[in-house]
């Protein structure tokens, strides 16, 4: 327990590189819940029109989404995994000098590695509560946002609009009836708000967060460890 | 750089060094001490009893985080209601008024920073202290004042006390027990 309040005394101490370790994980999370949320987005309409219509097209261009996706997934997690090691290289630039007084005080490197692991997890936990509460409390909000969204990402991964009737369709109030083209403005399918579950959220944002924390910890243990290992001989106060 | 205490390093250099109820000085130039007495830092890095090793430097090694007195009880078991006693009874051993715990670190002075730390080691129970030259930034009665203090801590709270200085006054005052001269 100890060691937590020494944490928390360190991570209020060194607030401005504190606050931002904390934004910055609250916005990964966000967008890495979102992408694993737009997945389940597609893979429920999918499954929705599957039933009803059977078109390659569509089912190309949903392979090709979710592909895009986990792409993205995996562009924003290494995003992530560049900035908190940018982020942490400056955390233990400034706590440097904090981390040799452990070890003059005589506490070994494992504790030192522990410490430094707990005050760069202790925003992130910041940063992870600050998203769930968005999440839960805002969550037709988030999922208005992802609706919205969505077509947008679609468009700009250059995902082409399919057509899953006919394009032509059929005035019949007219007095003589006339095709008209409307493609373009025409939409047959909507998703609907219950296509998003507070249970897709949680696992989508359960999974994102033990990823970020899986990232920082390995990244602090390693930047840590590279730290301790030079100060051992360069170390002069 | 001279190297002294590294240079000649060997297994029986902990035993001549370290003896309980000593103090042992080690007299060398002003560019090797602080070379030898980082390398001592760094030899204790490597040991297992290296909680039983405490350091004394001038420069401010308390924690910029926490207060003086939670500080001090870093690394300590000792229970809260236990804290107010000792912490009494270690300040009158090292004559150092209590209301220094309300300064901030940045109001200590060289002493009083340096008897902190000697307090901090004792409560940490430290078997062996070794002490950087912080004797030139003392005045001369503070000198006057440490240095039986630090008999005083070597004998009867049974220490090992070593001191790296380039001072032959100090080397050579009679609260030595042991001068080892690499200079």
């Amino acid at each position: 327990m100890k060691n937590i309040r020494y944490a928390f005394a360190s991570v209020s101490y060194h607030k401005k590189i504190s606050f931002s370790i904390g934004v910055c994980s609250a916005l990964f999370l966000f967008l890495l819940t979102s992408i694993l949320n737009l997945k389940d987005l597609e893979r429920s309409l999918y499954n929705q029109v599957s039933t009803v219509i059977n078109n390659t097209d569509y089912h190309f261009n949903y392979q090709k989404i979710m592909q895009l996706y986990t792409s993205l997934y995996v562009v924003t997690l290494v995003l992530w995994t560049i900035l908190i090691t940018l982020l942490l290289f400056i955390s233990l630039k400034l706590k440097k000098q904090d981390m040799m007084k452990w070890r003059i005080m005589g506490f070994s490197n494992g504790f030192v590695m522990k410490q430094s692991i707990l005050e760069s997890i202790i925003p992130i936990a910041f940063g992870i509560l600050v998203t769930a509460v968005f999440l839960g409390v805002c969550q037709h909000t988030y999922e208005y946002i992802l609706i919205q969204a969505r077509p947008i990402l679609a468009n700009e991964l250059g995902i082409k609009r399919v057509t899953l009737f006919s394009s032509k369709m059929i005035i019949e109030s007219t007095p003589s009836s006339q095709l008209i083209d409307s493609t373009a403005d025409t939409h047959f399918l909507s998703l609907r708000i219950s296509n998003l579950p507070g249970a897709a959220i949680f696992r989508a944002f359960s999974k994102s967060s033990f990823l970020v924390l899986s990232i920082t910890a390995l990244s602090t243990l390693i930047s840590t460890s590279l730290l301790s290992k030079q100060s051992k001989k360069v170390f002069r106060m | 750089m001279n190297f002294p205490l590294a240079n000649n390093w060997t297994e029986d250099s902990f035993k001549e060094l370290f003896q309980q109820q000593h103090m042992t000085v080690v007299l060398e130039d002003q560019s090797s001490i602080q070379a030898d007495f980082y390398f001592l830092i760094d030899k204790t890095f490597d040991m297992k009893q290296a909680m039983a090793i405490g350091f004394i430097l001038s420069e401010n090694i308390f924690l910029p985080y926490l207060s003086i007195r939670d500080n001090l009880f870093v690394g300590t078991s000792i229970k809260e209601k236990d804290k107010k006693k000792r912490l009494n009874d270690l300040f009158t051993y090292v004559s150092l008024p209590a209301s220094v715990l309300n300064k901030s670190e940045d109001q200590l002075n060289t002493f009083e920073q340096i008897k902190l730390q000697l307090i901090q080691l004792l409560l940490l129970e430290k078997d062996i202290i070794i002490i950087d030259d912080i004797f030139q930034k003392l005045t001369i009665s503070q000198r006057q004042e440490l240095l039986p203090l630090l008999q005083k801590i070597a004998k009867e709270k049974q220490k090992a006390i070593l001191v790296l200085t380039n001072d032959i006054q100090i080397a050579e005052s009679p609260y030595m027990d042991k001068i080892i001269k690499t200079a």
